[in-house]
């Protein structure tokens, strides 16, 4: 992880946050129901330190009426708070901490009837993201704008980071807008607004809230599920964009191939900071639940049972497993490496992941000592493993071999729901942009018999279906985590994998 | 499950755990070193990589029992003239067939009014004998594979595994003893104590005689099970767990052992006692009927007094073994786990994610406030609320003031967040709190349960104000429930005339409540075994639990015509 020392500026920043008004005037609740970010940490989609938060009604003004003709570049077409405003469902999120849920919830966290609403911990992915006290994570304007840019839920700023240092300048011709891409993507790094463009960060920035960022103060606790909070199930880029009413214009070719590749990687990483930050709480990782598979205690006990049987606990019965979502398809990601002989031998990301699963398993919740260590290898493993993806030019991505990884990958795992559904989303995401690359060359290569048992798959894990037309309203919600994962078959599953890499073979 | 709804069983649960799996605490880490991780380092599956896994851990010191082996093995016991007697209902020859009735591998088929139960303990097999043979089935050897990362269930051998033998065989280090002593299982001296050095003496006459004239005293190395408090304390020392000593083995089946295959240990002393066949004689089932033999002491009061001392016993033993588990000084298995979620409400985890919102727990959340809040690990819910409801509802007048404050500064401890437990404070608190069990438990011994006493229990146990907040505490007040009312039963003057309409209503509100609180079969279209050796797939948690509902749909009715009936106020 990225850390910044601590400027001048930062703490004349820290100042100027402590006097604000905005504390008082939204009336925060500081319950300390997690962790607050820690401000030596650079957060995802946040922006400079010294930044404020503007309001999405800022960027109404210019991103409303949609005028391609009008915009300063092709990236947008001014309508991008209007398609947000109508049908995403990041716009209603704040609303749900009004919810009968929420309302049940608060006594249940011991939080005040209404604190929901006005905790940072809960704004924080509920909103934008104010547990950053000691940096500018203010919110300009007067209370009732402050009440009001909140009450709007994830909006623009969320993602594409506070915007007070560039929104004057982001859509001047010249300036900014219009750019090559080494000088365009300086501008984002001067002023802090997230380039969403790059797969690793937007990939990071989802992630911060749909898994969890304990160092930039999201974390959706073990106590916060207990209390109702519904489980956030595994997280696939690619997926959850294709559910998003695009506000964004199309990716180029190979693009969501590259974003596969990459995600499983960084998404890896993201969980295993979670896990090494969980540790270095008070009370370490024992301290919250969450950060473990759930089923693996969550489950009727039987006899006989099917958990009691070699290799379920990975060798060691009683003590809690991590999630093993994310590891298959950073598996994926990299690969089966073979030695000089011809020989497949683990990677060493699969070795250092072993250590990290050992180290949780000494004792139940592990040793602290031996998962920092462990934690700190598999991250230097997956930067790196990172790094090589991001330098090969895009054109050197092939979506057959990425299936082909995918597939492999998966049929060689004890695949969980979680695992499963991510998988799928991958394969979705790859095998159309293959279908769009084909179509394009006019080549036969593409076989449609793999798109339909990717189909197959998505049938299996009760894929939701994609949006019917980019102005469809906000999609439904798609079931929680248990009902979809209750008559998963994991073997039945893995035999349709293995089936398409004999398809992929035969080719 | 077995046809008898009086038989204070758990139906599946308590025949399978009689079977004596239940009885497989083990040494855990502690010998693990000497049969476990030896033995790992010769086989470890999968080479270096997983025999390098901190789970396999550096061998810590292990401290035998030194006590010099002084088993004779049941043999010793079982001649036709002495134990092992053709079988009698007759109180006074009971002694002479109490080996054939531990021995017997069939239910006992006795004549219906005559049998060995007092009054409605149907005979049953008494599965001691079988402890060491279910070290040699599938199951154990799964067990001891998962354990150990075994490669196959064959190079498992619990039989010759210390954490294993600690509680279903000699709980000595097993290569040091005669195999032929071991495969008794729980035999005769297991409970009465190792009788090389007494075989001989108990059978003279001086002994005998004072036996029946009721000068009884234990011989050197000679258990006293007569009294209720000694019996219960020997049952606990494996059914509840302890440290080692130089009489045994550390006894301890925790959460890793549950976790490969063991049953849960849920030990309540009066209910156990009724689901072994008596091969002894504890007094004349009538009140007022004559001591069948001079000496021989009438415990009328052995139902009351059976679950006051089994609770505050199997408390006491629950808080050693928690001191024992906390203390990291104690290097007899220096790498047990900590922190131990067998210490906690198995249920609070183990239940089903269905993603249905509010789930009951939480819809009934506002119950569970303080240190059981949602989200965190209730502790101590299976062995506490009972004792706790002892000290509180004074069944003698203030009489238990005290006992119960060092459980509650435990509680306090214990109630904090997993990762923030104070693991040294605990280990003192737990010894603390252990040896005021200890002291309330020899008070218990010498008090008199009484009709008054039994009254008062059964009215306290019938408050409107009881919620449990889980199946552990639910129950608990269950067999608290039925342990008093026998005893009030025994003492009604008019027992045997047919009972009053609330009385009978009771009895069957407590059976309502028993069936309900048995675990759900795994798959109901499939019949049960009635094969009491058969193990029945079977949900091992309570699926589908309800604190709320099980307490207003079956708690209260039963609580409304006890109260009536204790008020006097029945309608005629």
């Amino acid at each position: 992880m990225k850390v910044r020392k601590p400027s001048m500026k930062h703490y004349a920043a820290t100042l100027v946050a402590a006097a604000s008004v905005l504390g008082i005037a939204l009336g925060l609740a500081e319950l300390g129901i997690s962790a607050d970010a820690d401000p030596a940490v650079e957060c995802p989609g946040v922006g400079k330190p010294e930044s404020q938060y503007m309001g999405a009604d800022s960027c109404a003004l210019c991103h409303t009426k949609g005028d391609a003709a009008r915009a300063p570049s092709k990236l947008a077409t001014l309508d991008e708070f209007s398609i947000w405003d109508h049908r995403d469902k990041h716009r209603i999120a704040f609303k749900s901490l009004q919810s009968p849920r929420a309302l049940a919830m608060e006594p249940l966290l011991g939080m005040n009837p209404g604190d929901a609403a006005k905790n940072r911990q809960c704004l924080a992915c509920h909103a934008i993201n104010l547990t950053d006290k000691s940096a500018g994570a203010t919110l300009a304007g007067d209370e009732k704008s402050q009440r009001a840019a909140v009450a709007q839920g994830v909006s623009c700023e969320a993602c594409h980071g506070r915007s007070s240092l560039w929104i004057d300048r982001h859509w001047k011709k010249g300036e900014w807008s219009g750019l090559k891409p080494p000088l365009a993507e300086q501008r984002y790094d001067q002023y802090g607004m997230a380039n969403l463009r790059d797969p690793v960060r937007r990939t990071e920035l989802c992630l911060s809230c749909h898994l969890g960022n304990i160092a930039c103060g999201k974390f959706v606790t073990h106590d916060m599920f207990a209390a109702g909070h519904p489980p956030l199930p595994a997280f696939e880029t690619e997926a959850f964009l294709e559910q998003m009413p695009p506000h964004w214009q199309p990716v180029p070719p190979l693009s969501r191939t590259r974003s596969v590749a990459l995600e499983g990687l960084v998404a890896l990483r993201a969980s295993v900071r979670m896990l090494a930050d969980a540790n270095r709480l008070p009370g370490g990782q024992a301290g919250d639940f969450a950060i473990y598979d759930c089923a693996a205690c969550h489950h009727e006990l039987q006899i006989p049972s099917s958990r009691q049987l070699p290799g379920h606990f990975g060798g060691a019965p009683g003590r809690p497993p991590l999630r093993s979502a994310n590891i298959v398809l950073a598996t994926a990601a990299i690969g089966p490496q073979s030695t000089s002989d011809g020989r497949i031998t683990p990677s060493p990301l699969d070795a250092a992941m072993a250590r990290l699963q050992t180290a949780t398993r000494g004792r139940p919740f592990g040793e602290p000592q031996a998962i920092e260590a462990a934690a700190t290898a598999v991250i230097s493993q997956l930067d790196e493993a990172i790094m090589n993806v991001q330098g090969k030019p895009l054109a050197d991505q092939n979506p057959r071999h990425v299936i082909e990884q995918l597939c492999r990958a998966g049929a060689a795992t004890a695949l969980d729901y979680e695992s499963a559904w991510q998988l799928t989303g991958s394969l979705r995401a790859v095998v159309s942009d293959w279908q769009q690359l084909a179509a394009a060359k006019g080549s036969a290569k593409f076989d449609p018999k793999i798109q339909s048992s990717i189909e197959e798959l998505s049938e299996l894990v009760h894929f939701p279906s994609p949006p019917e037309s980019s102005t469809a309203p906000r999609p439904a919600n798609r079931g929680t985590l248990w009902e979809n994962g209750a008559d998963f078959d994991s073997e039945q599953f893995r035999k349709k994998l293995g089936e398409i890499v004999k398809l992929l073979d035969s080719r | 499950m077995n046809g008898n709804s009086h038989v204070p069983n758990f139906a599946h649960r308590t025949d399978r755990d009689f079977r004596g799996l239940r009885r497989f605490a083990g040494v855990c880490v502690a010998v693990a070193v000497l049969c476990g991780f030896g033995r790992i380092a010769a086989v470890a599956p999968g080479g270096a990589e997983s025999a390098t896994q901190p789970t396999e851990i550096p061998p810590g010191k292990v401290v035998s029992p030194t006590k010099a082996l002084k088993y004779v093995g049941v043999g010793g016991c079982s001649a036709a003239a002495c134990h092992g007697g053709p079988l009698t209902t007759e109180p006074s020859r009971l002694w002479n067939c109490s080996y054939t009735i531990w021995a017997s591998q069939e239910p006992l088929a006795l004549p219906e009014n005559r049998s060995l139960k007092t009054a409605d303990h149907a005979p049953l097999i008494d599965k001691h004998n079988r402890a060491y043979a279910v070290l040699l089935d599938e199951r154990s050897k799964r067990i001891v594979q998962l354990l150990d990362h075994l490669p196959t269930t064959d190079a498992a051998t619990p039989q010759k595994d210390a954490r294993c033998v600690a509680c279903h065989s000699v709980p000595h280090d097993p290569t040091t003893v005669p195999v032929a002593i071991l495969a008794d299982g729980v035999g005769c001296e297991l409970c009465h104590g190792p009788a090389k050095n007494w075989l001989a003496k108990h059978t003279e006459n001086r002994w005998i005689d004072s036996y029946h004239t009721g000068k009884y005293e234990p011989l050197p190395d000679m258990t006293d099970t007569r009294s209720l408090l000694s019996r219960a304390r020997i049952c606990a020392g494996c059914h509840v767990g302890s440290s080692g000593d130089t009489d045994h083995l550390v006894r301890d089946a925790n959460h890793d052992l549950i976790a490969a295959g063991h049953p849960r240990l849920d030990f309540e002393f009066h209910a156990f006692l009724g689901v072994m066949p008596k091969h002894w004689f504890d007094g004349p089932d009538k009140p007022g009927s004559p001591a069948v033999k001079p000496g021989f002491k009438t415990d009328r009061e052995t139902h009351a007094k059976a679950w006051a001392i089994g609770q505050v016993v199997a408390a006491e033993a629950a808080l050693n073994l928690l001191a024992h588990r906390a203390d990291e000084n104690d290097d007899k298995d220096s790498m047990r786990p900590w922190p131990e979620f067998s210490e906690y409400d198995c249920y609070a985890c183990h239940h089903q994610l269905d993603g249905k919102y509010p789930s009951s727990l939480q819809q009934s959340a506002k119950r569970r406030s303080g240190p059981n809040r949602l989200g965190s690990l209730p502790w101590g819910t299976w062995y506490f609320p009972e004792v706790e409801f002892l000290i509180a509802s004074e069944p003698f007048g203030k009489w238990s003031e005290g006992f119960g404050q060092p459980l509650a500064e435990l509680k306090t401890q214990t109630a904090k967040p997993i990762g923030s437990l104070d693991r040294t404070t605990i280990h003192i608190s737990a010894a603390k709190a252990a040896q005021a069990m200890h002291r309330l438990a020899d008070r218990l011994a010498e008090a008199t349960f009484d009709p008054t006493a039994v009254d008062r229990l059964l009215l306290r146990a019938s408050d409107e104000h009881f919620a449990p907040g889980d199946w552990d505490e639910a129950t608990q007040r269950l067999l608290t429930l039925e342990a008093i009312w026998k005893a009030r039963q025994f003492f009604q003057p008019q027992r045997g005339v047919s009972p009053s309409k609330d009385e009978q209503a009771i009895a069957d509100g407590l059976d309502k409540i028993r069936e309900k609180l048995q675990f759900p079969a795994a798959n109901p279209e499939i019949e049960p075994s009635t094969d009491p050796r058969r193990l029945n797939p079977h949900f091992d948690s309570p699926n589908g639990f309800d604190a709320e509902v099980v307490r207003i749909k079956l708690f209260e009715p039963v609580f409304v015509r006890i109260r009536r009936l204790l008020a006097g106020d029945e309608p005629k």
